[in-house]
């Protein structure tokens, strides 16, 4: 009898430790995720910086760019178009450092791959504008795709010579 | 007469030897469990104090930062640079070492201008079908430190510390750039 009820407490002390191996096991992998999530936040923070530099550097190109873009994408006006092959918005955001073709730039860090959108998005009836710079990232070690956006508010003004 | 049945001396020390070695046996999974959770919050102080410190690095002025690196070699800093504090730390139990490694980062630009020469003699500002682009893309927009200056600066942050029981150095580190937008 006593072998019994021994052999049952065993087996019941050998199954909540096996429970609490389980549970250990399976939250490990969250710190390996939360230091790639920290890393990507902090990579795609600096990428935007470079990305608003360049806005920064050529404002007018890529203003004309954009209107350019929004006048091609128009079936009415698009035809009275010059058809530029790679676009003007194209060009502007191909740059190397822009889409992970600047072998070494994120070493030692493993990104898979990332790319920069500029967007305009803008309001007509009070000048003004915002540019979304998105940065699409993605990390080696795992599958997902981190977005991350930045939008800058900028005022239109013309100057008359 | 009738004979009871007992426990015989063999079938306790079965029993003792049993229970033993399942109480043995669960101690020993909640003490590595208990290890391998520290060994987590570790790593977990560890991230925290790499973000803290990086964050410093990306709120701090780039040309104090541009400064910090003259040249193109990539300089590593183990002490405190433009404020930010760097090197040994206490936290908790454990000490970690942190460190800088700060390049200046050499970047280029291309866009497609606007060619007003060779734009129709019809050419509207708000119509883009009387706009003309330049075939070539190659603006000035290298900030190399020759055609421009370097406004664009790598930073690396590395923070490092000791698993005292296997004796095995940990690390982990992030990469980001500031960008000096002075005019």
């Amino acid at each position: 009898m006593a072998l019994v009820i021994v052999l049952a407490i065993a087996m019941a002390l050998l199954v909540m430790g096996t429970s609490y191996l389980n549970t250990f096991s399976q939250s490990r992998p969250v710190n390996v995720k939360l230091l790639e999530r920290v890393q990507a936040d902090l990579l795609a923070s600096g990428l935007q910086k470079i990305a608003l530099l360049k806005f920064k550097r050529f404002p007018e190109d890529f203003y004309h760019a954009c209107f350019f873009q929004f006048a091609w994408e128009d079936p009415v006006k698009r035809p009275t178009l010059f058809a530029y092959n790679p676009l003007p918005l194209a060009v502007f955001q191909s740059d190397p450092v822009l889409n992970n073709g600047v072998a070494g730039l994120m070493d030692p860090l493993s990104v898979f791959s990332y790319t920069t959108t500029y967007r305009l998005l803008s309001h007509k009836a009070y000048t003004r504008d915002a540019v979304e710079i998105a940065i699409n990232l993605r990390m080696t070690s795992t599958s997902a795709t981190y977005t991350y956006s930045l939008k800058v508010d900028a005022e239109r003004v013309y100057v008359t010579p | 007469m009738t004979e009871k049945a007992g426990t015989t001396l063999i079938e306790l020390i079965l029993a003792f030897l049993i229970l033993v070695i399942a109480i043995l046996s669960v101690s020993g999974l909640i003490s590595f469990g208990h290890r391998g959770t520290q060994k987590d919050f570790r790593m977990v102080q560890g991230i925290q104090l790499l973000q803290d410190t990086m964050n410093r690095f990306l709120v701090a002025s780039s040309t104090q930062l541009l400064a910090a690196v003259p040249g193109t070699t990539p300089a590593t800093f183990t002490t405190a640079v433009v404020g930010i504090p760097l090197g040994k730390t206490q936290v908790g139990t454990t000490e970690y070492s942190v460190s800088a490694v700060l390049s200046r980062q050499t970047v280029s630009f291309s866009t497609r201008e606007l060619d007003i020469v060779t734009s129709p003699p019809d050419y509207d500002k708000n119509d883009p079908s009387t706009w003309r682009f330049s075939a070539s893309t190659n603006r000035n927009g290298q900030f190399d430190g020759v055609s421009l200056p370097h406004r664009v600066m790598k930073i690396q942050v590395i923070v490092e510390w000791t698993e005292m029981l296997q004796n095995m150095k940990r690390r982990v580190d992030a990469v980001s750039f500031a960008v000096d937008f002075t005019p």
